[in-house]
């Protein structure tokens, strides 16, 4: 878990690169933030019980009925805001960071080449995306389980499915969310090594998703909405329909990985070519 | 020299990214071209394709020429609650269709919507229709030989007395008159190869520059219908596959039951000749002019639900997509225009504005 021989080693540097992330108190909060969303929206349905169909975000209606619809509802209500925001900061912190904070030479000092010190500040990265995903997912069911009757759910496509099956569709959710956050993960490493504000890269992280999302919203850009990196992001819905509608998952995967490798690309371009003051 | 090698990869991964992109779907979409048939032959394929199964995605699309909003994030409802606006939604907005067919008796249709689903299934006489938003559901019985319940059923009667071959034939004949029809087998559609048939009117007058009727060469099944407007680059109206699996779908796909919770409704199916009976109460709409120009008119009164009954909202709408015009008010498509004159009659017709007004004096 130490700095001092990690070219060696790279899977003990990715551990000790996680070790720092996950200790942090900055990742500790934001994680118990993005736990705050289910647990806030089952209370307030709790509470309230004014969940009728038609009104709010997808899913609240089922939510009184069906204590595992508060991880859906959950995830559909981080996933234009809360998820992006967070990935923005772990993603846009990478490189800038270390860089302002003086300590990005004394990595490179270390024999470990610069390409794989990229490549692990980017696993660390992702898997910030993929534990923050989880984090809702687990809470959610576990703050429904706690609030609401749980049963057999019902699929969009009317339906029903088991526990068994249930598990499987809320891992490949997971799976799903997790890999859109990818791409913008990617983004992030890139603007990470423009800089050395970290403010500056995880703020124009965070605003590139948002206007991305907007553009979406367009349909006057309709011919650019298959190359943005978040159109596919509420298809994880084709996971809640029976059969699963694979095609937006494979989309996404190869949308995610054009945007993972070009701007990997440029992430490697840059930093291997940077003059490293800091 | 060594950095330009090192931004090298940056500069190459995102060209061969962008260009796979590109490139890929041509690549996937080639087909080897079918051997060359007649149109009547093509149509005798298409009405000789019965009882498949298969499964596919289908997209439709629409560009004719009206506003568009933009639709903002999760859980709006582009789609009001009020069957006008769910109308007009349909066909104006861009939907997504999962289609899961086995023979004549079990279809299940899914309008994918975001984060939301419509659901029609059919399975021998059983008739559901579930819509997620709203946890409605509903449930037919259908008995075998009323008509107009369902396609495949009413086409059957006909399908019956002439072969495939000879209603082709008929439809070929009828259509000569007026429309150019031609054919050709190099198109792919959903990675199939089709026959395109394109029907195009020989008349100046109408607002439809033709029609193209994309079909499966290997069984005959209809794959695409694209109709596209005079002087516009874009498909004023297209659906069609963008994916197919001719396997046979799961049986439990038909199998619906609707989840706890959801409100039923089991209404009376519908006397046999409910739509005509409905139609005859009300002044009959007579049909001026022939082919693709012919002009549709409702006297006064027939159109019964827009004027008087609608609510606000839909006054508003109505207001909002016409536009005011000599005798009254115009909506104008690329595809249909439709003039509510002010004495309450309604034109309507594949045909310019100014070819209603002239058959409204």
């Amino acid at each position: 878990m130490s700095r001092d021989e990690p070219g060696s080693r790279p899977l003990a540097l990715l551990g000790s690169e996680l070790g720092t992330l996950f200790r942090r108190r900055r990742t500790i909060a934001m994680l118990a933030a993005l736990a705050l969303v289910p647990i806030l929206i089952a209370v307030a349905v709790r509470v309230t019980s004014a969940g009728d169909a038609g009104r709010g975000p997808a899913f609240i209606g089922d939510i009184t009925q069906n204590g595992l619809f508060v991880a859906f509802t959950a995830l559909t209500v981080s996933i234009p805001l809360f998820l992006p925001l967070m990935v923005g900061v772990v993603a846009g912190d990478t490189i800038a960071g270390e860089a302002n904070l003086g300590t990005l030479r004394y990595l490179l000092i270390a024999p470990a080449g610069r390409l794989r010190l990229l490549l692990i500040k980017y696993a660390a990265a992702g898997i910030f995306a993929i534990a923050a995903v989880l984090v809702i997912v687990l809470v959610g069911i576990a703050i429904g389980a706690a609030l609401f009757p749980i049963g057999p759910v019902a699929l969009l496509s009317g339906d029903t499915i088991g526990a068994g099956e249930f598990a499987l569709r809320a891992l490949l959710l997971v799976g799903y969310v997790s890999l859109s956050l990818l791409g913008l993960t990617a983004i992030g490493l890139f603007i990470s090594t423009l800089t050395t504000v970290p403010v500056g890269a995880m703020a124009a992280t965070i605003v590139l998703a948002a206007a991305s999302q907007i553009a979406d919203a367009l349909p006057q850009l309709s011919a650019v909405h298959p190359w943005l990196f978040t159109h596919l992001w509420l298809g994880f819905a084709d996971l809640l329909r029976n059969p699963i509608g694979w095609d937006s998952y494979g989309q996404n995967a190869l949308l995610q990985l054009g945007y993972i490798v070009v701007f990997g690309a440029l992430a490697a371009g840059r930093f291997t070519t940077k003059d490293i003051l800091s | 020299m060594k950095n330009v090698i090192r931004w090298l990869p940056a500069v190459i991964v995102p060209v061969l990214v962008v260009g796979g992109a590109l490139v890929a779907p041509a690549v996937a979409n080639a087909a080897s071209a079918p051997p060359s048939r007649t149109a009547q032959q093509v149509l005798a394929l298409v009405a000789a394709s019965k009882d498949a199964a298969y499964s596919g995605t289908i997209q439709q699309s629409s560009d004719l020429g009206l506003p568009q909003l933009p639709s903002v994030g999760p859980g709006s409802s582009t789609a009001g609650s009020d069957a006008a606006s769910q109308l007009l939604d349909l066909l104006t907005a861009d939907h997504s269709v999962r289609l899961f067919v086995d023979g004549a008796a079990k279809e299940r249709v899914q309008l994918l919507d975001s984060l939301a689903e419509r659901d029609v299934v059919r399975n021998g006489d059983e008739v559901w229709s579930y819509d997620s938003k709203t946890k409605k559901a509903t449930h037919l019985t259908i008995t075998a030989h009323a008509p107009g319940t369902h396609a495949p059923e009413t086409r059957r009667p006909e399908t019956q007395s002439l072969s495939p071959a000879q209603l082709a034939d008929e439809f070929i004949s009828a259509i000569e008159p007026s429309t150019k029809v031609s054919v050709t087998s190099t198109a792919s559609v959903a990675g199939r190869a089709v026959y395109q048939l394109e029907l195009t009117p020989k008349t100046g007058t109408t607002l439809i520059s033709h029609v193209t009727l994309s079909v499966d060469a290997a069984t005959g099944l209809p794959l695409k219908v694209v109709v596209d407007a005079r002087g516009q680059k874009s498909d004023a109206f297209a659906v069609g596959f963008s994916s197919i699996d001719f396997s046979t779908p799961a049986a439990a796909l038909f199998d619906f039951a609707p989840p706890k919770g959801t409100a039923v409704s089991s209404p009376a199916v519908p006397a046999e000749p409910a739509p005509s009976n409905r139609a005859t109460t009300h002044a009959k709409p007579t049909v001026a002019g022939t082919g693709w120009s012919s002009i549709v008119e409702l006297p006064a009164g027939a159109a019964g639900a827009p004027a008087p009954s609608a609510s606000a909202a839909q006054g508003k709408l109505l207001d909002e997509l016409t536009t005011p015009v000599g005798g009254g008010r115009a909506l104008q498509t690329s595809l249909l225009s439709v003039l509510m004159t002010s004495d309450g009659r309604v034109f309507a017709g594949a045909v310019p504005i100014a070819s209603l007004e002239a058959a409204a004096q």
